[in-house]
C-alpha cells in the first residue's frame, strides 16, 4: 500500500466523517459566531440567546435529517460505521443521544432567556462554554477508541467546571467550582491510568480491536495470568465514568457542586452530563463486550447501492457470507483501516457462539463472557449502591438543589440498571440486551424532561423568593395554582407513578431486570422508589397543604413565561406516559444498531 | 356495548373542562356528569347476561412490538368481579358530591375536578384487562385522593393524607414487582416469549405453566407475597391497618365515603382478579395464615369500634372488622365464602358508605362527631335517623337486608372450610361469628346513644338550632353554614341516600340476581386455588370422599334459590361453558 493511496484512503474517509460530523460542525460554528457577536454587537442583549438557539436548532435539525441513513447503516459494512478512521463511531444509538443533546440545548437555551442567569454582558462566554460542553458530550456519544472517551470526557468536563463557578459574586460558587474541578482531575486521572492499564493488556485503544483481542485469548492460563491487570484498569476506567455519572462512591462533588452553583448549570449537570456518561459507558462496554454481538443481515442490493452512494462507498463494497463469517467486500478491505477492518465481522449470533467461540474455552466461560459478567456485577453494584445511598441521603434534606442532587444521584443508580442487565445478557442474548438497551435510552430521554423540570422550578422559585429552602415554599399554590401543578406532576413523575412518562421509564427498566435475572437489583430497584416517595411527596406537600407564610401570601404570581414552560414540559410528561410506543419504538430503533 | 364502557370510564374526565370557576358552576356540572356516568354505568351493569363470562371488552395495542417485545394492551371489560363494584363506584361518587354540595366551599373547583379524576381511576381500576393499565389507574387513584385529603380534609389532614399516601405506594410498589413477576414467568411459556400483561392471557399462560410442574410452589409463594403486600394495604389487614382510621377521620366526607366505599375494595378485588386465579398453590397454602390475620382482624377492629367515642373514628374500624369478613370469605377458598366475600363487598360499599355520607350530614349541622356530645337525635331529624337505622342494620347483617346474604354465605363458606379440613380453623369460624355479635353490639350501642334517649345537642349548633329549623328550603350554602342550621334532611341529601338504600333493600331481598352475575367469573377464577385447597384436605381417597360428600350437603344446603347441580360432576361450579356442557349456574334469577 502506496503512501499516496493511502492519504487517498484517509482523505475519503475525512471527508465522508465530516458529513457525519456536520451537527457538530454547526455547534462549532455557532461557538464562533457566538464569540464575534460579542466583539462586534456588544450592546445587543438577547443576540446571543437567539443565536445559541437558532444554531442548536440548526444542528437538531441536521442531526434529524441524518436518521434515515443511520437507520441503513446496519447494513452497511462495518468501515461505514467507523468515522475519523475509526476513532468515532457513527451508528443510531450515538444518533439517538446526540439528538437528545441538541433537542435539551434548544429548550436549555430558552431556558436559561428565560432567568437571564449570567449577567448581560457575559452571555456569550456562558453560551459558548455551555455549547463547548455539548459538543464534548457529542463526541462521548460517538467514542469508539479511548482517547476519544477521555478527550470526549474532558471536553465536557473543562466547561462545565467553569460554568459550575460562573456566578462570581459567590464564595460557594467558587467554591464548587474548585471541589468539581479537582474531583473531575483526579478521576481524570485514574481514568487515564486505568486505560493504560487496559491498552497494555489488550494491546490497542481502538475500542471493537480490544474487543476482538479479548476475545481471542482462549487460552485460560494466558487469562489468567493477564486478568488482574485487566480488572484494575477496567475498575478504573469505571471510576472516571462513575464521577460523571455521579454515582456512588464518586459522588461526593455533587451535593456541593449543585448546591453552590446556579439552578441551570444543575439542570445542565444533572441531566445530559449524565446521560452523556451513560453513552459513554454502554461504548466502553459494547466495544469491549463484542460491538457486533449481532446476527447481521445482508442487506438487499438495491437498498444497499443506494445508502452505498450516500456515503460515497463503492458500491461493490457490499459484505458477503464466507464460512459463517461476514466479511467485507474487496473494495471495504481496500478502503479500511488495518485497525477497523479485522474487527467487523465477527459473528458472533447465539447458534454460532456455542459452536465457535465457546468451545475452547474453560468451564468458566470465555474471557468474553468473563469480563461481561464483572462488568455486569459492578454496574449493579454501583447501581444499586447510588440508587439506596442517593434515597437516602434525599431524605434528609432541606435544600431543595441539594436534595435534587441526591435525587439525581439516585436516579444515576436506576439508569446504571438497565445497563447492567444488558451487560450481562450481551453475550448469551444479544436482542434482549439491546432491549435492555432501549429501555435504558427511554429512561435518559424521559429523565432529562422530568431533571429539567426539577431544575427548572428550583430556579424560578429562587428568582420569586431569593430562597431555596423547601418549607419557605409553603403554600405556593395559593399563589401560584398552575405552576404548582406543574410541579407536582414533575414530582410524582420524579417517584415513577402512572400515568407519567416517569413511571413508564423505570417499568422500562425494570422490565430489562427480570429478563436478565437480576432479581436483587429489581428488588432493591422496587425498595427504592418507595424509599423515594418520602421526600418527592414532602416537596408536594409543602407547596400544595401546609398553609402558606405571610411572605409567601403576598408574593406576586409568577410570570406567564415560567408557568408555561413548566407546564409544556408536564404535559410532555404526562402525554409520554400515555403514549410512549413510539419514543420507545425510537429507542429500540436505536439501541439495534450495536 | 364495548364503546360504551369506554366513553364511561373516561367520560368524567372529559368532563373536567366543563367544571368551571364559579362554586356554583362547578358542582353543578360535576353532578350532571357523575349522574351522566352513573346512569351508563348502571345501564352497563344491568345490561350485563346473567351466566356471561366477560361483557363488554374494548381493546386496542397500546405498546406493542416484535420479538423481543412487549404486549400492553389498553383493554377495558366487565365480568363478574367488576359488574357490580364497577356501577358502585359511580353511585358513591354522585353520593359524594351530593354530600359535598355546602361542605366544600374554598377550591371547590379543584375539588369537584379531582372527585371526577378519581372517578375515572376507580372506574379504570375495575374494567382493566390489562395489568399494567390496572396499575395505572390504581396509582391514579391515589394522587387525587392524596389531595383531597390533605387539602379538604380536618385538623390532622396532612399528615394522614401523606399516611395514607406512603403506605399505599409502599405497598403497591411490591405488588408491581410480583405483576411484573407474573408476566415475566408467563412470557417463559411462549414459544417468542413475548411479554404479555393482558390478564386474560397471563391467567392462561400461567395455568399452562402450573399444569406443566414449571411454576414451583416457592415461585409462587414469593410473588404472593409481593402482591400480598399491596393487597393487605389497601384492604387493610390487620397488622397494616393503621393508616385507615387516621385517613378515614380526617378525610372531608366525600374522601371517607369513596375511601370505604370503592377504594378499600380494590385490594379486595385484586386478591381475586391475580392471587388466586394466578398463584392458585400459593393461595391455597398461604390461606390458614391469611384467614388467621382476617379473623383477628375482626376481632381486633370490632373491640377498637366498641372504644371510640368519635362516630368517624368508631365506623373507620368498623371497615376494619368488615373487610375482614370479605378476606375470610375468599380465603376460605370455596365458592360460598367467594361469592359471600365478594357480594359483601359490595355491601359494605353501600353501608359504610353510607354510613360515613350519614356522619358527614351530622358534623355538617353540629360540627363535632363525638358520641357523647348527641342525644336522642331521632325526635329531632327523623329522617335522617330513618337512614341511619337502615345503613346500620344493613351494617350488621340484619336478616332481609345485603349484609346477612354476604355474611351467611362468608360464614357458611369459613365452616364448610374448617369442617373439611379438620385443623382446628373452626376456632377463625367461631371468632368470625363473634365479630357478627360484636358489631351488633358496637353499632346498636351507637344508634342508642346518639339517637334515643334524652335530646342532646351539641351547644355548638344547638344556639340557633330552632332559628333553622322553620324554613328548610329557603336556607343558601354560606347562610347554611353561619347559621349553624340543624334541620332534618333536605332533598338534596335525600337523594343522596335513597339509591344506597335502594340497594340495600334490593341485595337483601334479591340476592340471587347478583350472585347470579358473579357466578360463572368467580366460579372460573376460583376453580384452580379451589381444587388446590382440597387437595390440601388429606391423602386421595377418603378425604376426597369426605369432600365431596361434604359437598354435596353445602349444596343442598345453600342458601338463595341455588338451582340443582349434577352431583359429582367436576364443572359443577363453572358456567358450563369452560367445560364445553352446560349446567346451570348455581346461582339463578
Amino acid at each position: 500500500m502506496n503512501l499516496l493511496h493511502w492519504i487517498g484512503q484517509l482523505e475519503g474517509d475525512a471527508y465522508r466523517s465530516l458529513r457525519l460530523f456536520a451537527p457538530e460542525g454547526l455547534v462549532c460554528a455557532t461557538m464562533l459566531l457566538l464569540l464575534l457577536s460579542r466583539m462586534l454587537l456588544p450592546s445587543r442583549r438577547r443576540l446571543p440567546y437567539w443565536l445559541a438557539f437558532v444554531g442548536v436548532f440548526a444542528a437538531l435539525a441536521a442531526a434529524v435529517m441524518q436518521w434515515p441513513f443511520f437507520a441503513l447503516l446496519p447494513q452497511l459494512p462495518h468501515t461505514a460505521v467507523g468515522g475519523f478512521t475509526g476513532l468515532l463511531r457513527f451508528d443510531t444509538l450515538g444518533l439517538f443521544f446526540r439528538i437528545l443533546f441538541f433537542g435539551f440545548s434548544a429548550v436549555f437555551i430558552l431556558f436559561l432567556g428565560m432567568t437571564r442567569l449570567p449577567p448581560d454582558e457575559d452571555v456569550g462566554e456562558f453560551l459558548v462554554l455551555y455549547l463547548a460542553s455539548i459538543l464534548g458530550l457529542c463526541v462521548m456519544a460517538s467514542a469508539d477508541h479511548l482517547l476519544m472517551v477521555l478527550l470526549g470526557m474532558e471536553m465536557a468536563g473543562v466547561p462545565s467546571y467553569i460554568l459550575a463557578g460562573f456566578i462570581k459574586s459567590r464564595r460557594a460558587s467558587g467554591e464548587a467550582a474548585v471541589k468539581f474541578a479537582l474531583f473531575g482531575a483526579a478521576s481524570a486521572g485514574v481514568m487515564l491510568y486505568g486505560m493504560t492499564l487496559l491498552a497494555g493488556s489488550l494491546g490497542s485503544l481502538h475500542l471493537p480491536t480490544m474487543g476482538m483481542r479479548l476475545a481471542a485469548w482462549t487460552d485460560p492460563s494466558a487469562f489468567a495470568a493477564r486478568a488482574p491487570v485487566l480488572v484494575l484498569g477496567l475498575l478504573m476506567l469505571l471510576v472516571g465514568l462513575a464521577f460523571k455519572l455521579s454515582a456512588v462512591p464518586f459522588h461526593f462533588w455533587v451535593p456541593d457542586v449543585f448546591e453552590g452553583s446556579a439552578a441551570e448549570v444543575g439542570a445542565y449537570l444533572s441531566t445530559v452530563s449524565k446521560a452523556g456518561a451513560l453513552i459513554l459507558l454502554i461504548r466502553v462496554a459494547s466495544g469491549l463486550l463484542g460491538a457486533d454481538a449481532t446476527i447481521p443481515r445482508l442487506p438487499d442490493p438495491a437498498q444497499f447501492a443506494a445508502a452505498a452512494s450516500r456515503f460515497d462507498m463503492p458500491a461493490d463494497s457490499r459484505p458477503v457470507i464466507r464460512e459463517g463469517v461476514i466479511q467485507a467486500g474487496a473494495a471495504a478491505d481496500r478502503n479500511g483501516d488495518p485497525n477497523v477492518r479485522p474487527v467487523a465481522f465477527a459473528r458472533q449470533d447465539s447458534t454460532a457462539e456455542h459452536s465457535t467461540a465457546e468451545h475452547s474455552t474453560s468451564e468458566l466461560g470465555s474471557p468474553a463472557q468473563l469480563v461481561s459478567r464483572f462488568l455486569a456485577a459492578v454496574i449493579a453494584v454501583l447501581a444499586a449502591v447510588s440508587c439506596t445511598f442517593g434515597n437516602l441521603a434525599a431524605y434528609g434534606q432541606r435544600n431543595f438543589k441539594r436534595l435534587l442532587a441526591y435525587s439525581t444521584i439516585a436516579h444515576a443508580g436506576y439508569m446504571l440498571m438497565p445497563v447492567a442487565a444488558a451487560v450481562a445478557m450481551w453475550r448469551t442474548q444479544p436482542e434482549l440486551a439491546r432491549w435492555a438497551l432501549a429501555a435504558s435510552a427511554l429512561y435518559v430521554a424521559i429523565y432529562l424532561i422530568m431533571n429539567l423540570g426539577a431544575f427548572a422550578t428550583t430556579a424560578f422559585l429562587r428568582d420569586a423568593f431569593q430562597s431555596e429552602t423547601i418549607d419557605d415554599f409553603a403554600g405556593w399554590i395559593r399563589v401560584s395554582p398552575s405552576l404548582t401543578v406543574a410541579v407536582a406532576v414533575i414530582m410524582f413523575s420524579l417517584i415513577g407513578l402512572p400515568p407519567l412518562a416517569g413511571f413508564v421509564a423505570k417499568f422500562a427498566a425494570f422490565a430489562s431486570l427480570t429478563y436478565s435475572g437480576l432479581w436483587a437489583l429489581l428488588v432493591i430497584g422496587a425498595v427504592n422508589t418507595a424509599i423515594s416517595l418520602f421526600y418527592y411527596l414532602r416537596v408536594v406537600k409543602v407547596m400544595v397543604l401546609d398553609a402558606p407564610s405571610e411572605a409567601v401570601a403576598a408574593m406576586p404570581p409568577m410570570g406567564k413565561g415560567a408557568v408555561t414552560f413548566l407546564a409544556v414540559l408536564a404535559a410532555s410528561l404526562l402525554v409520554l406516559g400515555v403514549l410512549w410506543q413510539p419514543l420507545f419504538t425510537w429507542a429500540k430503533a436505536a439501541a439495534g444498531a450495536l | 356495548m364495548s364503546t360504551l364502557l369506554l366513553v364511561t370510564v373516561f367520560l368524567p374526565v372529559l368532563g373536567l373542562p366543563l367544571v368551571g370557576r364559579r362554586r356554583e358552576s362547578a358542582r353543578l356540572a360535576s353532578l350532571l356528569i357523575v349522574t351522566a356516568t352513573l346512569l351508563l354505568s348502571g345501564y352497563l351493569a344491568f345490561a350485563f347476561p346473567a351466566g356471561a363470562g366477560e361483557f363488554a371488552v374494548w381493546e386496542t395495542s397500546w405498546v406493542g412490538g416484535r420479538f423481543p417485545g412487549v404486549d400492553l394492551r389498553l383493554g377495558l371489560g366487565l365480568d363478574g368481579l367488576s359488574v357490580w363494584i364497577f356501577p358502585l363506584s359511580s353511585l358513591l361518587t354522585f353520593t359524594a358530591i351530593l354530600v359535598s354540595w355546602h361542605a366544600v366551599d374554598r377550591g371547590a373547583t379543584s375539588f369537584y375536578r379531582l372527585l371526577l379524576i378519581l372517578l375515572t381511576g376507580m372506574l379504570g381500576v375495575f374494567a382493566a384487562r390489562d395489568v399494567l393499565l390496572f396499575y395505572v389507574f390504581f396509582e391514579a387513584t391515589l394522587i387525587p385522593l392524596f389531595f383531597l385529603i390533605g387539602m379538604w380534609g380536618h385538623e390532622e389532614r396532612r399528615y394522614a393524607a401523606v399516611k395514607f399516601f406512603l403506605f399505599t405506594l409502599a405497598g403497591s410498589v411490591l405488588t408491581f414487582l410480583g405483576l411484573l413477576a407474573l408476566a415475566i414467568y408467563s412470557a417463559q411459556s411462549q414459544p417468542q416469549g413475548v411479554l404479555t400483561f393482558s390478564i386474560p392471557h397471563l391467567t392462561e399462560n400461567l395455568m399452562r405453566l402450573r399444569a406443566n410442574g414449571q411454576l414451583p410452589l416457592t415461585v409462587q409463594i414469593w410473588i404472593f407475597l409481593a402482591l400480598f403486600a399491596g393487597f393487605a394495604v389497601k384492604v387493610p389487614l390487620f397488622p397494616l391497618h393503621t393508616w385507615l382510621p387516621l385517613a378515614h377521620v380526617e378525610a372531608p366526607t366525600a374522601g371517607s365515603v369513596l375511601l370505604a366505599g370503592i377504594l378499600l375494595k380494590i385490594g379486595g378485588y385484586g386478591f381475586l382478579r391475580f392471587s388466586l386465579p394466578m398463584l392458585p398453590d400459593a393461595s391455597a397454602a398461604c390461606a390458614p395464615w391469611i384467614l388467621i390475620l382476617a379473623a383477628v382482624g375482626i376481632i381486633y377492629g370490632a373491640l377498637t369500634a366498641l372504644a371510640q367515642r368519635d362516630i368517624k373514628r368508631l365506623i373507620a374500624y368498623s371497615s376494619v372488622s368488615h373487610l375482614g369478613f370479605c378476606v375470610l370469605g375468599f380465603f376460605a377458598l370455596n365458592p360460598l365464602g367467594l361469592h359471600g366475600g365478594l357480594l359483601q363487598m359490595v355491601n359494605h360499599g353501600l353501608a359504610t358508605g353510607g354510613l360515613f355520607a350519614v356522619v358527614g350530614m351530622l358534623y355538617e349541622r353540629y360540627h363535632t362527631r363525638q358520641i357523647e356530645a348527641f342525644g336522642g337525635l331521632a325526635r329531632r331529624l327523623p329522617i335522617l335517623a330513618c337512614f341511619m337505622f337502615l345503613l346500620t342494620f344493613s351494617s350488621i347483617g340484619l336478616p332481609g337486608l345485603n349484609g346477612f346474604a354476604g355474611e351467611f354465605l362468608i360464614l357458611t363458606g369459613m365452616f364448610e372450610r374448617a369442617w373439611l379440613l379438620q385443623r382446628g380453623e373452626l376456632v377463625l369460624a367461631v371468632a368470625a361469628v363473634f365479630g357478627v355479635v360484636l358489631a351488633a353490639w358496637y353499632m346498636l350501642q351507637l344508634v342508642g346513644r346518639v339517637f334515643f334517649g334524652e335530646l342532646k345537642e351539641p351547644v355548638q349548633g344547638g344556639m340557633e338550632a330552632h332559628a333553622g329549623l322553620a324554613g328548610a328550603e329557603h336556607v343558601t350554602g354560606d347562610h347554611y353554614r353561619s347559621q349553624g342550621w340543624t334541620g332534618d334532611l333536605t332533598a338534596r341529601e335525600v337523594l343522596a341516600l335513597a339509591p344506597l338504600g335502594v340497594f340495600i333493600v334490593w341485595i337483601g331481598v334479591q340476592p340471587s340476581f347478583f350472585l347470579a352475575r358473579m357466578t360463572p367469573t368467580l366460579d372460573a377464577l376460583s376453580r384452580p386455588a379451589t381444587r388446590a385447597s382440597r387437595s390440601e384436605a388429606g391423602p386421595a381417597t377418603a378425604a376426597a370422599e369426605a369432600v365431596d360428600a361434604a359437598e354435596r350437603v353445602a349444596n343442598r344446603r345453600s342458601a338463595f334459590g341455588r338451582a340443582q347441580t349434577t352431583e359429582g360432576d367436576p364443572c359443577r361450579y363453572s358456567a358450563g361453558i369452560a367445560c364445553g356442557h352446560q349446567n346451570p349456574p348455581p346461582f339463578t334469577d
